[in-house]
């Protein structure tokens, strides 16, 4: 009976580890392991593409000494390490047998990342006469990963922790380098000695590492204590508390575009709008179950609103102002809203889908139209679009040439032109949060208890007295609104909009970062359009391969996680509704 | 005047002619049963007088007002609530949203809150469970809770679909019994049930639909002792 147990527990060590190589090689082969190698998460020691394959090894030897502690009857630390050991082996066996082939064969005609750039940073540039070093590494990582599951909870979190944010140190390295150098003087001087140009030095993680580790180890043993200690506080101190945490939040928010640069801002701006598509799609389908795949349509039509009406180029109808602007593209948006529900009101799931992926598509096309070119500017798109003033815009003289924005006291003044990401970046915040706020109102409302009627059964919800045909319009139309806002802005901060920045792709986006986020969850559009739209805007070795994360990151949610990353209440009591009828009075 | 009257009532699923010309009166303070068997038509007959579906003629009056006149969400307004056949609760609202749900067409909010109160006084489990999923009560509890949220409209009409259905019998006499004093308060009943024992128990009329049509109608006692129903609906040889 041991026995098989033992030879089952080393039959699974063999295939976690395996599985694990199977990974390695993976993101070996689409060019991520080289990509990442040219960072460093520690200067002169370690690659960011070492250390992905080293923690690959790592969570195999983990994963197998775990399953060991499950198989056997009386697991010890000796079985587990060496399950552990295996497991990390097999885990760079494969890629040891690709370097091998790899040197005999060339493979490169049907890999084309399998280049000599990979090969010798898998052998730490010895060639294939270095490949014993995979296996060896990898035992060592699987056998430390074992290890690790002996050591005490108070140290092996801290541990945990302070690894984790040493490898997101390492990916934003270069941002806070460039900010921090950016301020000058003594910052400048920190980050010089934190961050080398590839990741951090050797004393910046070192000090990274001490800190987290010694922050987490802290919170873990005082945490539960602070909590009770904030909870038990009278009701002054608390709202004190959330005071001084606004206030702080605040001051960062209208700081940060002075300090950031231009594409900190940019990528923030971006977030904002999709965050404004994502609360506008999450009217239409988190709170009243409407799939819509063409949303990026109402996007485009705000969009084009506004550079219609206040382009200075030779499509520009109106040259009207920004300010002026924005609400007319938030009701053409809405029209444009209401055209698309009259016609699918009576269509229900999979065909839902279909028609409004059509709708989106027909607005792209048409915009993009050589047909249209004369009012749409077809595929040269519309350019000149007025940057926002605050002040007084100059006459409109001639076409190309913007109009002047002067000062609201003095006319001989030049006024504040929007024109920098930086500016927008408080344009699209404030309009995020204002929308967000808007939304929870709506939630709340007699309106949203209807849309979440009609969510959950028609017929029903209609029987209680719910008119569907205005419920699912008012949807349809407040969901555009919000993208159509979104649309608005963006032409702003790009100053020209082309029919071909409005694929479906974006459409796909918004519906991911939803469903990652939270269906029908507020706070869970923001952090979805943050982890999905905001990290890889930020880094630029991801981006490459952000679809390839994008379906990793959703596969792994609908199975670890399926009510999303901040789920709403109902969501959450949903899915894990044992724990609701405890909890129920 | 009676309370509602159907009037030769002809009903189509497509091609399908579902209810091929309906008769039926229901005076205040009733409870009338309507049963017969699988595909017979009853829940046909109810989704039509709610106005879920169109009949393609005839006539549906409620105190003398014309209901095909209105849309099916108007009808609500009018004082009559349906519970549709297998509960259809609002599977991930909580009880209480459920029943706040049920009140969507009322704005007094006191009188609301006065009807909540009655409703969870009627049903202690409601109270109980408040803050929990419908999707996650039993289905005896959600038998309650759709009977309790059509009781929020404050119906002076209440159509109730099949309430016997896939409960055990402690329940059913349960909800039989709730049915009663729901009536004793003063709202007519019309209850469609394939449980027809149980239905004309509690009954003071009932109708025996099949195909699609009204074979027979009389008082409850009557039809209970009636030979053919005995046979065919309550399976008594």
């Amino acid at each position: 009976m041991n026995n098989t147990n033992k030879e089952n527990s080393l039959w699974a060590a063999i295939k976690i580890g395996l599985l694990g190589g199977a990974v390695a090689l993976f993101i070996s082969l689409v060019g991520m392991a080289e990509v990442f190698s040219k960072r460093d998460v520690v200067e002169k020691t370690m690659t960011l593409g070492q250390f992905v394959l080293l923690a690959i090894s790592v969570a195999s030897g983990l994963l197998a000494a775990r399953r060991t502690a499950a198989l056997l009857d009386k697991p010890n630390t000796a079985s587990q390490a060496a399950a552990g050991l295996v497991a990390g082996f097999f885990s760079a066996a494969i890629l040891t047998l690709f370097v091998v082939i790899g040197a005999k064969i060339n493979i490169r005609t049907v890999f084309l990342n399998a280049s000599p750039g990979l090969y010798s940073m898998l052998t730490l540039n010895q060639g294939v006469s270095g490949v014993w070093i995979l296996p060896v590494a990898g035992a060592v990582s699987g056998l430390l990963g074992a290890l690790s599951l002996s050591l005490p909870n108070a140290v092996r979190r801290p541990l945990f922790h302070a690894i984790l944010f040493i490898f997101f140190m390492a990916l934003f390295s270069g941002l806070f380098r460039v900010v921090m150098i950016n301020q000058s003087g003594f910052w400048e001087k920190t980050a010089k000695y934190l961050f080398s140009q590839t990741g951090m030095t050797r004393p910046g993680a070192a000090i990274f590492f001490a800190l987290v580790a010694a922050i987490s180890a802290f919170w873990s043993a005082k945490g539960q204590a602070i909590k009770t200690d904030v909870a038990n506080l009278p009701k002054g101190g608390q709202i004190g508390l959330r005071v001084i945490a606004f206030a702080v939040i605040a001051f960062i928010a209208l700081g940060l575009p002075l300090v950031s640069g231009a594409f900190i801002a940019q990528v923030i701006v971006i977030v904002a709008l999709f965050i404004l598509m994502g609360l506008g799609l999450n009217i239409t389908l988190g709170f009243a179950g409407l799939l819509d795949l063409g949303f990026v349509a109402f996007y485009a039509i705000g969009a084009y609103t506004v550079g219609l009406l206040t382009s200075y180029g030779q499509y520009g109808l109106q040259h009207i102002s920004f300010w002026a602007a924005i609400p007319l593209a938030v009701l053409v948006a809405m029209a444009a809203g209401f055209t698309l529900g009259l016609p699918v009101l009576g269509v229900r799931g999979d065909y839902l889908a279909i028609a409004t992926l059509g709708f989106g598509e027909i607005v792209r096309l048409l915009a993009g139209s050589d047909f249209l070119a004369k009012y749409f500017g077809g595929p040269q798109g519309i350019i000149g679009i007025q940057k926002p003033c605050i002040g007084v815009l100059g006459e409109f003289t001639k076409v190309d040439v913007p109009r002047v924005c002067y000062s609201l006291f003095d006319a001989a003044k030049p006024g504040i032109e929007l024109g920098t990401p930086q500016s927008i970046y408080y344009i699209a915040v404030a309009s995020a949060i204002l929308i967000a706020f808007v939304s929870w109102r709506l939630r709340e409302s007699r309106l949203g208890r209807a849309w979440m009627a009609i969510r959950e059964d028609e017929d029903v919800a209609e029987a209680l007295g719910v008119n569907l045909i205005q419920t699912k319009l008012l949807a349809y139309m407040l969901g555009a609104a919000m993208a159509g806002l979104g649309g608005a802005i963006f032409a702003t901060l790009i100053g020209s909009i082309f029919a071909t920045s409005m694929q479906l792709i974006v459409s796909i986006n918004v519906a991911s970062l939803i469903i990652v986020g939270g269906m029908g969850s507020i706070p869970g559009v923001i952090v979805g359009a943050i982890a999905l739209i905001g990290l890889p805007e930020l880094l630029r070795e991801v981006s490459e391969f952000r679809y390839l994360l994008y379906g990793a990151t959703l596969i792994i949610m609908m199975l670890a996680k399926p009510e999303g990353l901040w789920p709403s209440k109902t969501t959450q009591r949903e899915l894990h509704h044992l724990d609701a009828g405890t909890s129920a009075e | 005047m009676s309370m509602l009257t159907v009037n030769n009532v002809h009903t189509y699923y497509g091609s399908i002619h579902a209810l091929r010309g309906i008769n039926l009166t229901i005076e205040q303070g009733e409870i009338v049963t309507l049963i017969g068997g699988n595909g017979a038509g009853k829940t046909t007959t109810l989704r039509t007088i709610s106005g879920l579906l169109k009949p393609a003629q005839g006539e549906i009056m409620l105190e003398g007002d014309d209901l095909l006149r209105y849309k099916p969400h108007e009808i609500v307004y009018k004082g009559l609530s349906m519970v549709p056949e297998g509960r259809g609760v609002f599977a991930r609202m909580s009880v209480l949203e459920n029943l706040e749900m049920g009140a969507f067409s009322r704005n007094n909010k006191q009188e609301i809150a006065r009807n909540l109160d009655h409703v969870m006084t009627l049903f202690p489990r409601l109270k109980e469970r408040r803050t929990q999923l419908a999707g996650t009560l039993s289905g005896g509890e959600q038998q309650m809770l759709a009977t309790g949220r059509a009781l929020m409209a404050e119906p002076r009409i209440l159509l109730l679909d099949e309430p016997s259905m896939g409960l055990a019998p402690v329940l059913v006499e349960l909800i039989f019994d709730t049915i009663v004093q729901i009536n004793k308060e003063g709202v007519t009943i019309l209850l469609v049930e394939q449980n027809a024992l149980m239905a004309l128990s509690i009954a003071h009329r009932g109708y025996v639909l099949q195909t699609g049509e009204i074979v027979l109608s009389d008082k409850a006692e009557k039809l209970k002792s009636d030979p053919e129903v005995q046979k065919a609906y309550l399976g008594i040889e």
